[in-house]
């Protein structure tokens, strides 16, 4: 061989968006956009058991609105990816007929914000479990100032307390811890190559034994 | 249509290694690719073939993708500088295709040049001319055929006057009359126009005519490179060995049938079919498989080759007639369990059937014993990949992998869609090989196919459906199966309503941008409110005023049913939570039913209604490509944003048919009586890894279409704002402050502010 890398080459932080960049996140929001619209289907029966046993409860669960944050930004990782990706779910949940209308634009985008400046806070170099678990928390503490501010500004405080407290342990748990899974597992299947997390999350694929074998697929 | 020169291509001592790769996939490479000139690029797979294509065409990205060393030009400059000069034609047409409507997809690439708006009008009827699509310039995109598809992906590519076309195995996922189609597109433009022509495909015989030179790569070298006639005698046989089909050299064929077709496996009686979500085809089929044989189900698209294939397989109820197999009944009433143990099922595409974390999970599925699955991937030569995720097989081990798993539980029936397809002459010899042990081990093989050489080599009794639906028999192969013309006639998008105007309901148009606006102030407005009076207000005004937008009723339900089921749910949770006050009527643990909380919920509901029916009535029809050109335009919002959200919103219509196939695959695998939520999320990772490898496709060919070229974009559809735009807004905001006043006067407004 005439140039022999000795170790895989370093990729170098750009926070500049490429179009793969753009494509898949929008790719994810539209998705997660779809997820939430199912969710806004069924989301009050499926709760309504928690709210009996303890009301602000239902919002242990609330956080299947908030995935699309934690999972682009984690993703994508750059600057606005976070609030990009809370964005375009809203924006697609708003559109495809869900019961808030366009002010999803606004959950969304405070949402969004709360993961965003937990990444930003960062400095946007780290993606690992607990970076995630702390974005999730952030975009359920928007959820939080969102809901209590527009939704439930009559209640007691009691409730208050215990749907904030469900909200942002759900945000950790459901979008920060969840979305760093569906990362890795995505990771595994090979389908995030063309980004760091999916080069770094993926096990190296052994070469094949013999030289009749066939080659790893094209990039 | 006007053209521009031919272009050079170059590689200097071009070396390029991907991140997160030790080695490069293209090393110290030197080419030179006179402008004019046309070569067939050949290789196995994984020899940097598509690397060098996407390369030249300037997006294999930046230096936090991968390290390049040397130079790779076009004509004198670095590639990727000159925008347009080369035009990247890929193999799949779904990652190609980003609008709606055929003549706006070929107008996508010019506009993201920043060209000027008459020119590209101009040039859009030429490019469709030039590949022969003139008469579907309004159709749907996706419901042209694949032929369709990637011959509008050529115009879309010509509409940027390139001097170069690259072909990424443009025709792999195509069937017989698709390849034919492309290939005398392409050759008509290159010969007419003069323009360099670069071609990867493992099938030599189609792309030969063409060219007059080919090279050859092999782990990221050029191995030979000379007139196609030399370089094949030459190379010929170890090209073969990589999978490529030379001619002459055509892949090995299993040995003849040992034995005469034996006890009756499954048969059919006086049977129809319905595709998913269409109309029944009734087909009349009387079949018997035997044991020992194969059957091909043949005929063209459309004629329910796979829809037949699937109703045997019991995946799709019969719509009339019967299907008794093994002495069980009908397939389509056995469980998920009983079926995958029966029979075993290879879908088109292999991604769509995997449903483990590793091929070693993938082939133990269903409780096949260590020893059985051990001698699988020996056999398939998937043994150094058993730890790895089936989804990163290349598509060669992922087709032997699918028909591994559907071995694996030693099935009776084989029954296989398209087996073949885009599979080089290595994987599809090995898959002769595997279907002719099956049949000779006493089982039965049925298969929808377009492929009349595997038809032959493995001795199938050929069944061959007519595009009328009427089946006929023929015995044993060369049958008279004629390719027949598409009995598909896409569907065309309407004319946009801007160009109507006038005689479209105000509803359809509506600016977006209007439209988004007009249900958001007042729905603003009212989240800050908690009291009945403005709730009500807004939404009886609102009511009044839907039946002006003209869109008719039964729509107006069906969209807005999501937000009527909602809401009273809504409701009925703050009645007995909502803040008590007044008189309390019931008092049970933390549930406090009063005055103020019946209140309370009232004012729920109509607020739910208020925000959510309005917003759903004035975007009745939604349509992704003018919402695009009123963000990019009305809104100025930055063009690549919009525009991957564009596409991303066009592949949201691909993951309904996913769903399906992923659905139906899961029963055959055994997995269909498994839990609602295990399914359900089993079934979105599988979505969502089929959205981010689409994506990620798409992506690639968005930014050989120019998308984030820089200068500004042209924008070739106008998004005008008209004055009914003004007026509808306007609206929206007199019912915001009617509402309120009528709330404030009657002195029952309250605010969640103070």
């Amino acid at each position: 061989m005439v140039t022999t890398a000795a170790s895989p080459t370093r990729p170098r932080f750009s926070p500049q968006w490429r179009v793969i960049d753009i494509v898949v996140a929008s790719v994810l929001g539209v998705a997660g956009g779809l997820v939430m619209t199912l969710w806004n289907l069924v989301y009050s029966p499926v709760t309504a058991p928690l709210e009996v046993a303890l009301p602000g409860l239902q919002a242990l669960m609330y956080a299947i609105w908030l995935f699309p944050a934690v999972l682009v930004g984690l993703v994508v990782r750059k600057p606005g990816a976070a609030l990009y990706g809370e964005l375009v779910a809203a924006a697609v949940s708003a559109l495809l007929g869900g019961m808030w209308g366009w002010t999803a634009l606004a959950w969304g985008l405070v949402q969004g914000l709360g993961a965003e400046i937990v990444f930003a806070i960062l400095l946007y170099r780290a993606w690992g479990l607990l970076p995630a678990i702390l974005a999730g928390m952030g975009a359920g503490v928007g959820l939080v100032i969102m809901d209590l501010t527009f939704y439930y500004a009559g209640t007691r405080p009691e409730f208050m307390v215990v749907y904030a407290a469900s909200a942002i342990v759900s945000g950790a748990l459901i979008a920060g811890l969840g979305s760093w899974l569906l990362v890795r597992g995505l990771a595994r299947t090979g389908a995030l190559s063309r980004f760091a997390a999916g080069r770094e999350g993926a096990t190296p694929i052994p070469a094949a034994p013999a030289a009749t074998e066939d080659a790893r697929s094209e990039a | 249509m006007t053209t521009a020169p031919a272009a050079a291509l170059g590689a200097l001592g071009w070396s390029w290694t991907p991140a997160g790769r030790a080695a490069p996939v293209l090393v110290d490479l030197d080419l030179a690719i006179a402008p004019g000139e046309r070569v067939l690029l050949l290789g196995a797979s994984g020899s940097g073939k598509s690397t060098l294509l996407q390369a030249w065409a300037g997006v294999l990205g930046g230096a936090d993708e991968g390290e390049r060393q040397g130079a790779l030009t076009v004509d004198d400059r670095e590639a990727g500088a000159a925008r347009g000069r080369v035009g990247l034609l890929l193999q799949d047409p779904d990652a190609q295709l980003v609008l709606a409507r055929a003549r706006d997809d070929v107008a996508f690439g010019p506009e993201n040049l920043g060209e000027p708006v008459d020119e590209i009008l101009a040039g859009v009827p030429r490019a469709l001319e030039a590949v022969g699509l003139a008469a579907l310039a309004d159709a749907d995109t996706r419901r042209l055929s694949g032929g369709q598809q990637q011959r509008l992906a050529l115009a879309g590519v010509l509409a940027m006057r390139p001097g170069a076309l690259l072909l990424d195995e443009p025709t792999a996922q195509l069937d017989p009359a698709g390849v034919h189609e492309v290939a005398a597109a392409v050759a008509a433009l290159v010969v007419e126009h003069g323009l360099t022509l670069v071609v990867v495909e493992h099938r030599v015989d189609v792309w030969a005519p063409l060219v007059d030179r080919v090279v050859v790569l092999e782990a990221g070298r050029v191995v030979a490179d000379g007139p196609v006639a030399a370089v094949l005698g030459e190379q010929g046989a170890r090209l073969a060995q990589g999978g490529v089909r030379v001619p002459g050299r055509g892949p090995e064929h299993p040995p003849a049938p040992i034995a005469v077709p034996g006890d009756e496996l499954l048969r059919a009686t006086g049977l129809a079919v319905r595709p998913a979500g269409g109309e029944p085809i009734d087909l009349g089929l009387d079949l018997v498989v035997r044991a020992g044989e194969v059957v091909a189900l043949t005929g063209a698209n459309g004629a329910g080759k796979s829809t037949l294939l699937l109703t045997l397989a019991g995946l799709l109820p019969p719509a009339a007639g019967s299907i008794d197999a093994l002495g069980a009944g009908e397939p389509a009433g056995w469980s998920s369990a009983e079926l995958a143990d029966r029979f075993g099922v290879v879908f088109q595409n292999p991604e769509h059937q995997f449903v483990a974390a590793t091929v070693r999970d993938e082939l133990a599925l269903g409780g096949v014993d260590d020893s059985r699955v051990d001698a699988l991937l020996d056999r398939l030569r998937l043994r150094h990949l058993a730890d790895a995720s089936p989804f990163s097989l290349s598509g060669g081990e992922q087709r032997r992998l699918s028909v591994a798993t559907a071995l694996a539980a030693a099935p009776a029936v084989l029954l296989l869609d398209e087996p073949s397809f885009g599979q080089d002459a290595r994987t599809w010899a090995e898959l002769a090989a595997l279907l002719a042990a099956h049949r000779d081990a006493g089982g039965a093989v049925v298969m929808a196919t377009h492929d009349r050489e595997l038809v032959a080599a493995l001795g199938a009794r050929e069944v061959a459906l007519s595009a009328l639906g009427a089946a006929r028999a023929v015995d044993r192969v060369d049958g008279g199966d004629t390719p027949v013309e598409r009995p598909d006639t896409p569907g065309s998008i309407p004319v946009s309503p801007n160009e109507r105007t006038g005689r479209t309901p105000l509803g359809e148009r509506l600016n977006p941008v209007a439209a988004i606006a007009a249900s958001l102030v007042p729905a603003l407005l009212l989240v800050t409110t908690l009291d009945v009076v403005s709730a009500a207000v807004a939404l009886a005004l609102q009511l009044l005023l839907i039946p002006l937008l003209g869109i008719p009723i039964g729509t107006l339900l069906r969209r807005t049913a999501p937000v009527l089921i909602a809401a009273p749910i809504a409701a009925a949770a703050v009645v007995l939570y909502g803040r008590a006050s007044g008189t309390v009527y019931a008092e049970f643990l933390l549930v406090r039913i009063s005055d103020g909380s019946l209140e309370l919920a009232l004012a729920t509901l109509l607020r739910i209604l208020a925000i959510g029916i309005p917003a759903i009535a004035l975007f009745a029809r939604p349509d992704a490509t003018r919402l695009g050109d009123a963000l990019g335009q009305n809104l100025r919002l930055p063009g690549r944003f919009v525009l991957g959200g564009v596409a991303a919103l066009r592949l949201l219509t691909v993951l309904r048919d996913d769903a399906r196939l992923l659905e139906r695959a899961r029963r055959a695998r055994g997995l269909g009586d498994r839990g609602r939520v295990r399914r359900a999320l089993g079934l979105v990772f599988a979505l969502l890894v089929l959205s981010i490898r689409r994506g990620s496709a798409l992506a690639i060919g968005m930014e050989a279409r120019g998308v984030g070229a820089p200068g500004p974009r042209t924008w070739v559809r106008p998004s005008p704002w008209r004055a009914s735009d003004s007026v509808v807004v306007a609206v929206g905001i007199a019912i915001s402050v009617v509402a309120v006043a009528a709330a404030v006067l009657t002195g029952e407004f309250t605010s969640v502010i103070g």
